[in-house]
């Protein structure tokens, strides 16, 4: 049974008073409408959630001019009391009739105001949504040198609102869901109708409204609830701060889920492939993006793999590298007390709590000391003959290396990997790092992200169609005329 | 609670037996060269009849931080094998042996007479999936472990000066160079080959002329000039200087690239054509009013005189090889691949039909350049 | 079926690939100039050609009887009882297929990488890493065949680029100088190099476009004598051939011959020997996949996960049996032997001849 309001004001008003005990941020304005009969009104709406600009300007000023409020005239029109109201005497953008209670008490809560009128079985919601909130600036994780600068914010209809200024498709379809039940958090899936495969969206949908929780913090907690293998180092979904990127996943038939309360919305299916793309390739010239892309490749290998090759060459196999380079390197290390294995964990060890250290500090300049500070640790290491300086310059390339990948979550996985592959490598040398870059590979290969297998396309899905011509490379704008494959998506052509 | 258990297991296992092969690399003793010796000393039933010597650098003068003592370092131990003495090492080194990055083999002229040691040996080094197959053989007259000693102290790379002259015929024709692997197929395929000799002079080294081996065995010593001819009929054509007298004076051409290519018919006899085509520069003549050389006329006698040169000297070596039954121009192998049924007929008696065979040599010397002057 | 039960045919090319090119590969070059001297590339090609009539056959079978797969059909065509003999025979020839592999490849990184490491260590991780692949499905097999065989086109290309400046074409030469008499055995002998393509045929049932499989199977198997013939092309022109017949495994040994000193490149076995471990595993792991999958059906099993752990203690225990390499290949290779014969050439025929029989009777 749907608890309804009464038509008497008095027991409404107590109801929501009782409702909402110890809210103190609550305002229970009384009015009396109509300079003849003098209706009693009550609007209720919390403090700093509302615009209160629209409640005095049109609500209540409008509501005071209004001349009378007769009941006895409303027969012949047909029409409730509140309707009438609402129709001709409220001057509020947005206003609906509503008579559940709960339903009322949430809008209240999301920053709508309630306007109870004696005598009307119906209250009326008064759009008036306002808060505190940032303004649209760049995203400071995503910056381009030539691009928009505009990033998603914490509210979600302003986030749809610039999803809408790129796609100006009435194909572009919004779906609100509810997740959380305490929190009550509004979660939109968008996507376009006619390019995004049907299953995926019905996928998507599925699983969110699969979640019982209640409260959802923010995106992230919403990708671990969703996705396929929750226990698997690697994300199976893209994030992302830019309405630039988020339209273009969209159109290349992916599905947009915006969490309110984050900037960062989360894009879906997400594979190896799409990992390696940054906005960046899309904004400069062709050869550029290609260079780029190759030089991410390089440093995902460069991160997870170099101190175990250090720690297998050195300890194992010194003859499986040129002579000059093997007596070099006895000779760094000659006078080094600890054995390979432990001065790469050693070092790996220092950088990590560096880097940790350097988040306490703000942005990415705290980062930035935090690595810098660790090559001059590393530097008076060397000084002090504890660490060799190859050493020293290899934990120097996987750090760099680290940030030149754009995905940061994928970076992170990498960053666990390499600590596995440097004990395999410490037990069983070149034998063991390669056993453990197999069972990545496997890994790699199960890992699925809604239905689209993750590796894709370098393991076969969309290979044939080309989809390696923006994955690998950038190709020019010109020969992308079919959008990638393995999203599956319905219309094929991007460009004639 | 399944899975906690397999890892313990997993990591135990990986623990407790531990890393079998792990050596820190400044643990370890690069072998750089090895020197092979008969031991004279050696008594009846005693297996130990070589002395083996190893060279290995010294790594605390490497790098920068350099502390100046001996580059390299020589040990020396009588022993069965070239691995063998490795185990009789163990109570002098510090360290185990390494022998992935083997540069040079030197063997003592008196080894080269045992022939059954030889095979034993190159059987060793073949065998061994530790030796570094690309090591380059030189031979000495003397004691092999001399020369190592001899070059420790003087040389100002790690790998070694030797190696640094025995790594490519790009600059040198004065001698073959020869990896081990290159060796053993040359004995497969000919029985014979010719290695670099190696000598002392004066307290330093020098590579000049070979020494060729027959069937795992000593054969004769050969001048860098015989080499040099022996190298241009094989194809080896490095950066050279061939001397003639033209007018009366010394003039000298530089050989910057050429090739050699060899025909073989059958109308009578055996017949080789060897086509020989040699390109490089006039590098010194006589400097005076009437001497200049840059009309074509001059140029080609030059040419002409080059080559009859070359030819003399070609011829000379033939002869000498003939002489000593070491059939070393490659046209055996050249007919094997080309020829293989007349090469099935004669191989066996090979050594005795190549005096035979007649030589058609079509030498073609072209100058490109003259330098800067006239 | 949904998009991502079924597997590509591309993947399925590759699966075959991946599969087929394991150790075989490493002794090929010494194994056919043994026999035939120079002419050690014609058994290659004709051995890959010959399994090609086999394949067809298969092919065929499945046409007859569109929607099934082989286990039904075999059922269909010959009886359970009899069918199941076949099963085993092929069950215990993938077990001990795997056996022989993973012994050769423990030898192998042995004398390379890990000198005194026992030999059993290696044989244990390698074996459990391909439990890993062969508990998933078909899907991801090709998947992993497909980024396998990248590594694996990367690695021939390596070789062959690393061996040119050394290469000396006229040791192919002589050529059709050998004793043709020897053909045959030399042909046997290259046929156990393509060993393994039969994996292809478990995976048949899940392929999205059945009709095309064939020419993708065919590919897959000329791809394949296509890398056995560059391999041995690149190990005869830098060994000649009387090294070759002394180097047990050519195949490594070109990269220990590269010397380029202008280039900084000495040593390479290691990128070779690195590269080739995930090739090896690539043939591991479908192998164990089959076994298991055929182990299923003739027992009818639940899932196949559970029988790739009961068969890794018995595969084990089969890999350690010769006491040295000389034994892996004389006895446990003429074991295999026999066995391929049977399993790539016996029980195609008889399962062509059987189903076109049944067809015929029953049209009739």
């Amino acid at each position: 049974m749907v608890d309804k309001i009464s038509k008497d004001i008095k027991e409404n008003v107590e109801k929501f008073k009782n409702t909402f005990k110890d809210a103190d941020d609550l305002v229970y304005r009384n009015i009396k409408i109509g300079k003849k009969n003098k209706k009693e009104a009550y609007l209720i709406f919390i403090d700093g959630m509302v615009d209160k600009s629209v409640i005095s300007d049109y609500a209540i000023e409008v509501l005071f001019d209004e001349m009378e409020i007769d009941e006895s005239n409303l027969d012949s029109y047909k029409t409730s009391l509140s309707e009438k109201i609402s129709e001709e005497s409220i001057a509020v953008h947005d206003v609906k009739e509503e008579d559940s209670y709960d339903k009322l008490v949430d809008m209240i809560l999301v920053g709508e105001t309630v306007l109870l009128i004696d005598g009307s079985d119906k209250a009326l919601i008064l759009s008036t949504r306002g808060w505190p909130t940032r303004g649209v600036q760049e995203p400071q994780t995503e910056t381009v040198v030539r691009g928009p600068r505009d990033g998603f914010v914490e509210t979600l209809r302003f986030n749809t609102a610039l999803l809408r200024r790129h796609i100006r498709d009435p194909k572009l379809k919004i779906k609100t869901l509810q997740v959380g039940r305490r929190s009550k958090t509004d979660v939109a899936v968008v996507y376009i109708e006619d390019i995004a495969n049907d299953k995926i969206v019905e996928e998507v949908i599925n699983r969110i409204n699969k979640i019982d929780i209640d409260y959802l913090p923010g995106s992230s907690a919403l990708e671990a609830l969703i996705e396929d293998s929750y226990l698997s180092l690697f994300p199976q979904l893209e994030n992302t701060e830019r309405p630039d990127s988020a339209a273009a996943s969209l159109l290349e038939g992916r599905v947009v889920i915006i969490v309110d309360n984050t900037p960062f919305v989360l894009m879906v299916p997400a594979t190896i492939g799409t990992l390696f793309q940054s906005t960046e390739d899309y904004y400069s010239r062709w050869p550029i993006g290609t260079l780029v892309r190759f030089v991410r490749i390089l440093s995902a290998i460069l991160t997870a793999v170099s101190p175990a090759l250090y720690i297998a060459f050195t300890a194992y196999h010194p003859g499986l590298i040129p002579t000059a380079f093997t007596l070099y390197l006895a000779a760094s290390r000659v006078n080094v007390p600890f054995p390979a294995v432990i001065e790469a964990f050693l070092m790996e060890i220092t950088i990590e709590i560096l880097r940790e250290s350097g988040t306490r500090i703000a942005g990415p300049i705290g980062t930035t000391i935090g690595i810098v500070g660790g090559i001059i640790i590393g530097q008076a290491a060397v000084e002090a003959g504890i660490v060799s300086p190859l050493k020293i310059i290899i934990t120097a390339i996987t750090t760099i290396s680290f940030f030149a990948i754009p995905s940061y979550e994928w970076a992170s996985s990498l960053r666990i990997i390499r600590f596995a592959f440097m004990f395999l490598a410490a037990v069983l040398g070149l034998y063991g790092l390669m056993l453990g870059i197999a069972i990545l590979i496997v890994h790699l290969a199960k890992l699925e992200s809604f239905t689209v297998p993750f590796s894709a396309p370098y393991s076969g899905l969309g290979l044939k169609e080309g989809d390696l011509k923006d994955t690998l490379v950038k190709a020019p704008i010109q020969k992308l005329k079919r959008r990638p494959q393995f999203t599956f998506p319905k219309d094929k052509t991007r460009m004639k | 609670m399944k899975k906690l258990l397999v890892l313990l297991l997993i990591s135990s296992l990986m623990l407790t037996s531990g890393c079998w092969d792990s050596r820190e690399i400044e643990q370890r003793l690069f072998v750089t060269a090895i020197a092979v010796d008969i031991n004279e000393e050696v008594q009846e039933g005693n297996v130990n009849r070589l002395i083996v010597t190893y060279k290995y650098p010294n790594i605390n003068t490497i790098g920068k931080n350099s502390d100046g003592g001996h580059i390299n370092f020589t040990l020396s131990v009588p022993a069965s094998g070239i691995s063998q003495a490795s185990t009789a090492f163990m109570g002098e080194a510090p360290f185990p042996f390494y022998f992935k990055h083997l540069k040079v083999i030197i063997f003592s002229k008196e080894l080269l007479e045992h022939e059954e040691l030889v095979r034993h040996i190159l059987d060793e080094l073949n065998r061994s999936p530790q030796i570094n197959k690309r090591a380059r053989i030189a031979v000495t007259e003397g004691k092999a472990r001399d020369v190592l000693k001899v070059t420790a102290g003087q040389e100002y790379r790690t790998e070694g000066g030797i190696y640094q002259v025995l790594r490519s015929n790009k600059f040198t024709n004065r001698f073959t160079v020869k990896s081990l692997t290159d060796l053993i197929t040359d004995f497969d395929v000919a029985g014979v080959t010719i290695v670099p000799r190696i000598s002392i002079v004066s307290g330093k080294f020098v590579v000049s002329g070979g020494c060729i081996l027959k069937n795992y065995k000593f054969l004769a010593w050969v001048d860098q000039n015989h080499n040099r001819a022996i190298n241009i009929m094989n194809g080896i054509i490095g950066l050279e200087n061939i001397d003639t007298i033209y007018n009366g004076t010394l003039l000298s051409y530089a050989v910057t690239r050429g090739y050699s290519r060899k025909k073989v018919t059958f109308d009578d006899g055996i017949t080789v054509r060897f086509d020989i085509k040699l390109q490089g520069y006039l590098q010194g003549y006589n400097i005076s009013q009437k001497n200049q050389v840059y009309d074509e006329k001059t140029l080609e006698d030059i040419e002409n005189n080059i080559e009859e040169e070359l030819e003399k000297k070609i011829l000379e070596t033939r002869k000498f090889l003939d002489e000593i039954g070491a059939p070393l121009f490659g046209v055996g192998e050249h007919m094997s691949k080309f020829h293989p049924k007349v090469w099935k007929q004669v191989k066996d008696n090979w050594q005795e039909m190549m005096p035979e065979v007649k030589f058609q040599l079509n030498i073609d010397v072209n100058i490109r350049r003259t330098g800067l002057t006239k | 079926m949904k998009k991502n039960e079924t597997i590509s045919n591309l993947q399925i090319r590759n699966l075959l690939i991946t599969t087929v090119i394991g150790v075989g590969i490493l002794a090929l070059p010494n194994q056919m100039v043994t026999i035939l001297d120079n002419d050690g590339w014609i058994p290659i090609i004709l051995g890959g050609l010959l399994v090609i009539p086999f394949a067809v056959m298969l092919d065929r079978v499945y046409k007859l009887y569109p929607d099934k797969n082989i286990y039904q059909i075999g059922r269909e065509v010959y009886g359970k009882l009899i069918f199941n003999i076949f099963m085993i025979i092929i069950l215990m020839y993938f077990v001990i297929q795997d056996a022989y592999v993973a012994r050769i490849f423990a030898e192998v990184v042995k004398a390379y990488l890990l000198e005194t490491t026992p030999t059993e260590i290696i044989i244990i991780t390698i074996l459990l890493v391909s439990a890993y692949l062969a508990r998933c499905e078909i899907q991801v097999l090709g998947r992993v065949a497909t980024l396998v065989y990248i590594i694996l086109i990367t690695l021939v290309g390596f070789l062959v680029l690393i061996s040119l400046p050394d290469a000396d074409p006229t040791n192919m030469l002589p050529v059709f100088n050998a004793d043709f008499k020897k053909l045959p055995s030399a042909i046997t002998g290259a046929l156990f190099s393509y060993a393994g393509y039969e994996v292809v045929f478990i995976a048949y049932s899940s392929s999205d476009d059945k009709n095309n499989i064939l020419k993708y199977i065919i590919r897959g198997l000329l791809v394949v004598i296509g890398i056995y013939l560059i391999v041995f092309v690149i190990t005869l022109s830098l060994f000649g051939i009387d090294q070759i017949k002394r180097e047990l495994w050519p195949t490594i040994a070109i990269a220990n011959e590269v010397d380029l000193p202008g280039y900084f490149l000495e040593n390479l076995e290691g990128i070779v020997l690195a590269l080739w471990v995930v090739v090896v595993y690539s043939t591991l792991g479908p192998l164990l996949f089959a076994a298991s999958r055929i182990f299923l059906n003739i027992f009818t099993t639940k899932s196949h996960d559970f029988i790739v752990l009961l068969l890794i203690p018995i595969i084990y225990v089969i890999s350690i049996l010769p006491v040295n390499v000389v034994e892996v290949y004389e006895k446990l290779g003429k074991v295999l032997n026999y066995f391929i014969a049977v399993s790539i050439i016996g029980i195609p025929a008889i399962l062509f001849i059987g189903a076109l029989v049944k067809k015929r009777r029953s049209k009739a």
